[in-house]
């Protein structure tokens, strides 16, 4: 069994150590103030700053990536995934200045949001119950499998989607990693309904022949594009000013056209 | 005369990617151990934690499945990989090799699942789950047409790895905007159950699968002939099978290119070497997204060996997720106009 933690030993260092130290400070934060140093915007030294993406979209990860880091400008890498645990595994090895993701995504991941975007001021866009033509009556509610993508992982995804459908319990869920994973799922019949944003939605009729029966759950509610940024003030607000100076195409394609609120202090999710 | 020689040559090392890419050595009597090229090391075993074993060739394809697999089943099952070698076409000496060391590996592990990659895992697999009472669930993924497979190995599903008709000819709609209500294919009579599903998989989304017979062994001129067959049936896509004997090169060379030049409605197939192949072949190609299958196979597995609903009652599933590949000159040459450039992952200039 094991005990206690053990003690730290505590800092043999004397009030003169800790005077000099403070004086570096105070010297570090002079020559800052003063533009004599420039700090890189990154929170891994010795590399070029790296924003992190996970935002399932119409758009693949790598082209996501290269438009990001063209309106980004020089000195930015881009990374962006379409897994969320290669995401999550990229958070935790990789050292990134920025993420960006969907702030629920952030929620869980337990960061803060620090820009949140939206499209027509709405930082929100419902999603869409949608199933095949016949519905979901056929089903009892309790056998009823819904397909999702994957935006916080396997175990926390019923929990999510329950509260998106206000359910009390967690539904059987068929994850995918792309929203047009959806539609295979019903045409397969191995979901008896998905859950997708409009635009999705609008997609699907383009190519697909399949009668949709379309609810509007009051709940279901996706908080759109968001930023988690990491390091200092000074770090954060280089990378704030580069994410507000992204052009309305590069906007368009994290499915936003601003960004609501711009502090750097964190502001809480809200599911 | 060179030059025709050098187009057969080509031909012939794309049949043989192909073959690589789609039979995956059926014929190889298997063997089996730890191989030491393998970038998966075995995790540290954890008291409650069930075994989920990994039977995979001693080849790169299939390690981005297993990397998914690892990732996402890894905190459920300690995942262990296996390679499983087969000797050479000639070596027939042990039938029973590989099973005796699937044999060992299954005694020492204690596998609660198996996931077996690829044809000569099944093989090998299968030898030595029939000797058993109750062999654990496995989980068939990267195989040749895994339906015929699957019913032979006890206590087994599978993910097919061929991307349904369905699948690439609503995606076909989607990337070049195009209606596709009716494409025809050539099969051979050994694929007929196959195809029935397939037709009925795309008539959920109205399309009419239209079939042109040809023999067990067709020659060239049987060949042709089907084709300009479905050249006059009025069709918006032809979808082409993954099958080795019908894309042998001689019959690609005397049947299917001078078709191919001559035809003008985009032509769907399922291995990314007929997209990237020169001279051109297909125009667009839906392949299975290996990462995504992984993630799909994980949830599978995760579902059979969790409690609540369980996983869907079917044998055989589809899989969900597949890469886009495109040939934008011969698009081009068709006078098809790319709808949604940003959801190809490959576009072959």
């Amino acid at each position: 069994m094991p005990g206690p933690p053990t003690p730290q030993p505590r800092s043999r260092r004397g009030p003169s150590a800790a005077g000099h130290r403070r004086a570096l400070l105070v010297a570090v934060l002079l020559a800052v103030a003063l533009g004599l140093v420039r700090l890189p915007v990154d929170a891994a030294p010795g590399a070029a700053p790296l924003v992190v993406v996970f935002l399932p979209t119409a758009v693949r990860p790598p082209a996501l990536a290269q438009a990001l880091e063209a309106g980004l400008g020089e000195g930015i890498e881009v990374r962006a995934f379409g897994r969320f645990t290669d995401f999550t595994k990229a958070i935790q090895t990789q050292r990134p200045a920025a993420i960006l993701t969907h702030a629920v995504t952030l929620e869980f991941a337990g960061l803060p949001v620090h820009l949140r975007g939206a499209l027509a001021e709405a930082p929100v866009e419902p999603l869409l119950l949608v199933s095949r033509g016949e519905g979901l009556e056929r089903v009892p509610p309790e056998q009823r499998r819904y397909g999702a993508v994957d935006l916080v992982g396997r175990s926390r995804l019923p929990g999510l989607v329950a509260q998106w459908l206000e359910m009390t319990t967690p539904p059987t869920i068929s994850r995918v990693v792309k929203y047009e994973d959806l539609l295979p799922l019903l045409q397969f019949e191995e979901a008896d309904a998905v859950l997708l944003p409009e635009w999705v939605l609008a997609d699907f009729q383009r190519r697909s022949r399949l009668p949709f029966r379309i609810e509007r759950p009051p709940a279901a509610q996706l908080q759109r594009a968001a930023i988690s940024l990491r390091g200092s003030a000074t770090h954060r607000e280089e990378l704030r000013r580069r994410f507000q100076r992204l052009g309305p195409q590069t906007l368009a394609l994290l499915r936003i056209d601003g960004w609501t609120h711009s502090t750097l202090e964190p502001k809480a999710a809200t599911p | 005369m060179t030059r025709s020689v050098l187009r057969v040559c080509g031909w012939v090392a794309l049949a043989v990617a192909l073959a690589l890419a789609t039979t995956l050595s059926a014929c190889h009597g298997p063997q089996s151990g730890r191989g030491s090229a393998l970038p998966f090391a075995d995790p540290p075993r954890r008291p409650t934690a069930p075994v989920l074993l990994v039977l995979t060739p001693p080849a790169p394809d299939p390690w981005p499945v297993i990397d998914a697999l690892r990732d996402e089943a890894g905190s459920h099952f300690d995942v262990f990989v296996r390679t499983v070698a087969g000797p050479s076409h000639r070596d027939h000496s042990s039938e029973r090799g590989g099973a005796d060391e699937i044999a060992t590996t299954m005694a020492k592990l204690r596998p609660a699942a198996v996931v077996l990659l690829n044809n000569s895992s099944v093989l090998a697999y299968r030898r030595w789950a029939l000797t058993q009472p109750a062999p654990p669930p496995s989980l068939i993924l990267m195989t040749a047409f895994a339906e015929e497979l699957q019913r032979t190995v006890p206590g087994s599903r599978a993910i097919s790895y061929e991307t349904p008709a369905v699948t690439a000819l609503v995606g076909l709609r989607g990337t070049f905007g195009v209606s596709v209500r009716r494409a025809g294919t050539v099969a051979r009579p050994s694929f007929a159950r196959y195809l029935d599903r397939q037709q009925a998989l795309a008539a959920v989304e109205q399309i009419e699968l239209v079939r042109e017979p040809v023999s067990e062994t067709p020659t060239a001129e049987e060949l042709r002939r089907a084709l300009e067959r479905l050249a006059t049936a009025e069709l918006d896509a032809l979808w082409v099978l993954n099958d080795n004997r019908l894309l042998e090169p001689s019959l690609l060379e005397r049947a299917w290119l001078p078709f191919v030049a001559r035809f003008e409605r985009p032509i769907v197939v399922g291995v990314p070497s007929l997209i990237r192949s020169h001279p051109s072949f297909g125009t667009y190609a839906a392949v299975p997204d290996l990462d995504a299958l992984g993630v799909q196979a994980a949830d599978l597995l995760l579902e059979l060996d969790g409690p609540g609903a369980g996983a869907p009652a079917v044998a055989v599933h589809q899989p969900l997720s597949v890469e886009v590949l495109v040939d934008a000159t011969q698009a081009r040459r068709m006078g098809l106009r790319l709808a949604e450039p940003h959801r190809i992952d490959r576009l072959v200039r």
